[in-house]
């Protein structure tokens, strides 16, 4: 990642609000500005910010603030993919399509790495995205499923704390739990 | 599992050794991410890390399968690992310090002992007592493979949205039912269930917007009465063939829903039909099965039920024909048998779908049906096959059906070039409806768009 000094201001809007758009709403063309915590700066259509539950209640206490909103626990990296998800998200608001929306949230996931996936989980659960934190649970829980205890814990990033014979006395207490594993 | 891009990732992430901002988050959110594992995978995690250990203990959504197989394969891995499951299970019901449950799934395709079955049993009451205090469990799902009763107080849940029963689950004690927030209820294939067992579990869901009843072999004789207010969706599907009738009385169908909006019938048991007060419904999917030297109907009788049958739901926008057993039907029944024939009876269709679409003696209705000349917007013919007949049916609605937007046919893909060419010179067809666009497609390719449609 670029530092801050170069790289000022990521714009997360990066298509320009087409004539139909702007002109649905005055507020539609609304920013937000959103510090990360590794102190990148976002800005973010109104709408799509409001997804945040977190954010969305900062204004709630301060409608009229124009401040910076500060997201100490979220880093870019992962907070410009929960973007581009919450933007595809506000598009199903509009017209509710079950069908298509559970098509582009498995092309959301599909596209990610699981180092991804797992980056977004505590930013989702901070700006309290429940859709995405479901999303998210459920592709992670479809690739660790029927892998090994190793390949979990890489998975995760997870040091295993146990000595070899904790760990082999958990294996035996809950034999069936540990069976039918696929191959790393 | 579902191929992703991860593979090469994952690689990487092997000799990366990823941060752990995972174990940082709070219980609650770890717990609800196993939630979405099957509570086999959910219990292996207490193996990650001491932070992982006792976390399963608290998932609130179970999802048990036994998936054991291959007895005839290995007799003795066989009896290990159904052990194994069983004291997977007895572990389960005693170590989990969470008695609340929001979600239950218990699939059991084995057999196991009373003594072991009567204490999970316990143990799950126990469970919805707790769960009933704090009123939540949501939803309800067992395959049992075995006879068994579930617990009395199972069937007395406030939150209860969903209740999936399969199996050998009896209902002889089933006195009474209480579930104010039950939004669908599918029974299927349970081999102990009776007309009385429906009544009661109809009754006692009063908000139900749900019912799929699924019946196969002898257990599809039992005449059943569908009677509910609140209902807008019923799936029903009687499969029951080379099982011998008993002569003494006729199976017979009930539906009484004034709510009703989607109907699908699949029947090949029913003897006698009857749908009451069917004002509210829009889709119907229906497949009708005679069953000729099998049925204490004769074919006549039954055809004419089914065209009655018709003429109550003559106010659907949709509906959905498979007359797979159309062949069964001869002389002149089968012009009584509820097919393009029968039209003018839908006032208000707008989509008219067609599985198998082979009529045997199509000849056009005396009259345009008033819904071509007015309402029919999309007509879908499945599996056609190219014989005489067809051909002029469909030449017949593109020339008829004046507002006619879109005609889908979807072929068998064994169809010969020449008869594939056949269907194509369709689409020179006069047209009624300038508007109308004509998709010709292999079923293949059908049945592939259906599947990411349901995805």
């Amino acid at each position: 990642m670029s530092s801050s000094a170069e790289n000022p201001t990521l714009t997360a809007e990066i298509t320009k609000p087409s004539t139909e758009i702007a002109t649905e709403t005055a507020q539609s063309a609304k920013k937000i500005t959103l510090k990360t915590s590794d102190d990148q700066i976002f800005e973010v259509e109104e709408s799509v910010a409001m997804e945040f539950a977190t954010v969305k209640s900062f204004f709630e206490d301060a409608p009229s603030s124009t401040d910076t909103v500060p997201l100490p626990n979220v880093p870019a990296k992962p907070f410009s993919q929960v973007i581009e998800f919450c933007k595809e998200q506000i598009k199903f608001k509009a017209n509710p399509d079950e069908t298509e929306k559970k098509r582009s949230n498995s092309e959301f996931v599909k596209e990610k790495t699981n180092e991804d996936l797992v980056e977004m989980i505590p930013v989702a659960n901070y700006l309290e995205i429940k859709d995405l934190l479901d999303v998210l649970n459920q592709a992670v829980a479809d690739r660790i499923q029927n892998r090994s205890v190793e390949y979990v814990r890489s998975f995760f990033g997870i040091d295993n704390d146990f000595t070899s014979e904790e760990e082999a006395l958990l294996r035996e207490e809950h034999a069936w739990a540990f069976e039918d594993v696929d191959e790393d | 599992m579902e191929e992703t891009a991860s593979g090469d990732n994952c690689q990487n992430l092997c000799e990366k050794a990823n941060e752990d901002v995972i174990s940082e988050l709070h219980d609650d959110i770890l717990c609800y991410m196993l939630s979405f594992l099957p509570t086999k995978r959910a219990v292996a995690t207490s193996i990650l890390s001491t932070r992982w250990r006792n976390l399963w203990k608290s998932v609130t959504i179970l999802d048990i399968y036994d998936g054991i197989s291959g007895y005839y394969k290995n007799p003795s891995t066989y009896k290990e690992r159904k052990m194994n499951f069983v004291n997977f299970m007895d572990r389960l019901f005693i170590h989990r310090n969470n008695p609340s449950i929001l979600k239950f799934r218990l699939s059991l395709a084995q057999s196991y002992d009373f003594t072991c079955v009567n204490a999970w049993m316990s143990h799950l009451s126990r469970w919805i007592s707790s769960s009933a205090i704090m009123g939540n469990v949501e939803e309800l799902i067992f395959f049992i493979n075995f006879q068994v009763r579930l617990p009395e107080n199972l069937y007395c849940c406030q939150k209860l949205v969903t209740l999936k029963l399969h199996g050998h689950i009896r209902f002889d004690n089933l006195q009474s039912v209480c579930f104010p927030s039950l939004k669908a209820l599918h029974l299927e294939h349970l081999r102990m269930l009776n007309n009385i067992a429906i009544e009661v579990l109809l009754s006692g869901s009063p908000a139900l917007e749900e019912l799929e009843l699924h019946m196969e072999g002898r257990d599809s004789r039992r005449s059943v009465d569908v009677c509910s207010l609140s209902l807008k969706r019923l799936i029903i599907g009687f499969v029951c063939i080379f099982v011998p009738y008993d002569h003494s009385y006729r199976k017979k169908l009930t539906i009484d829903t004034p709510n009703l909006e989607f109907l699908k019938l699949v029947d090949f048991a029913s003897e006698e039909l009857s749908m009451q007060r069917a004002d509210s419904l829009l889709q119907a999917d229906l497949c009708f099965g005679y069953q000729t030297g099998v049925f204490n109907v004769g074919i006549e009788e039954y055809a004419n039920m089914v065209v009655q049958f018709y003429g109550q739901i003559s106010g659907v926008k949709t509906l959905s024909l498979s007359n797979c057993n159309i062949r069964n039907l001869i002389g002149a029944a089968v012009s009584k048998f509820p097919c393009f024939g029968n039209l003018p009876t839908f006032r208000n269709l707008i989509h008219l779908e067609e599985e198998d679409a082979y009529d045997w003696n199509w000849c056009a209705p005396h009259s345009v049906p008033q819904c071509l000349s007015s309402c029919l917007q999309v007509i879908e013919f499945n599996d056609f096959e190219a014989v005489s007949g067809e051909t002029e049916m469909v030449a017949y609605f593109l020339k008829n059906a004046l507002v006619l937007k879109k005609m889908t046919i979807t072929y068998l893909t064994d169809l010969k070039t020449s008869e594939v060419d056949v269907l194509k010179r369709l689409s020179t067809c006069p047209k009624g409806s300038d508007a109308c666009q004509i998709v010709i497609i292999p079923e293949h390719e059908h049945s592939r768009g259906q599947a990411t449609e349901t995805y």
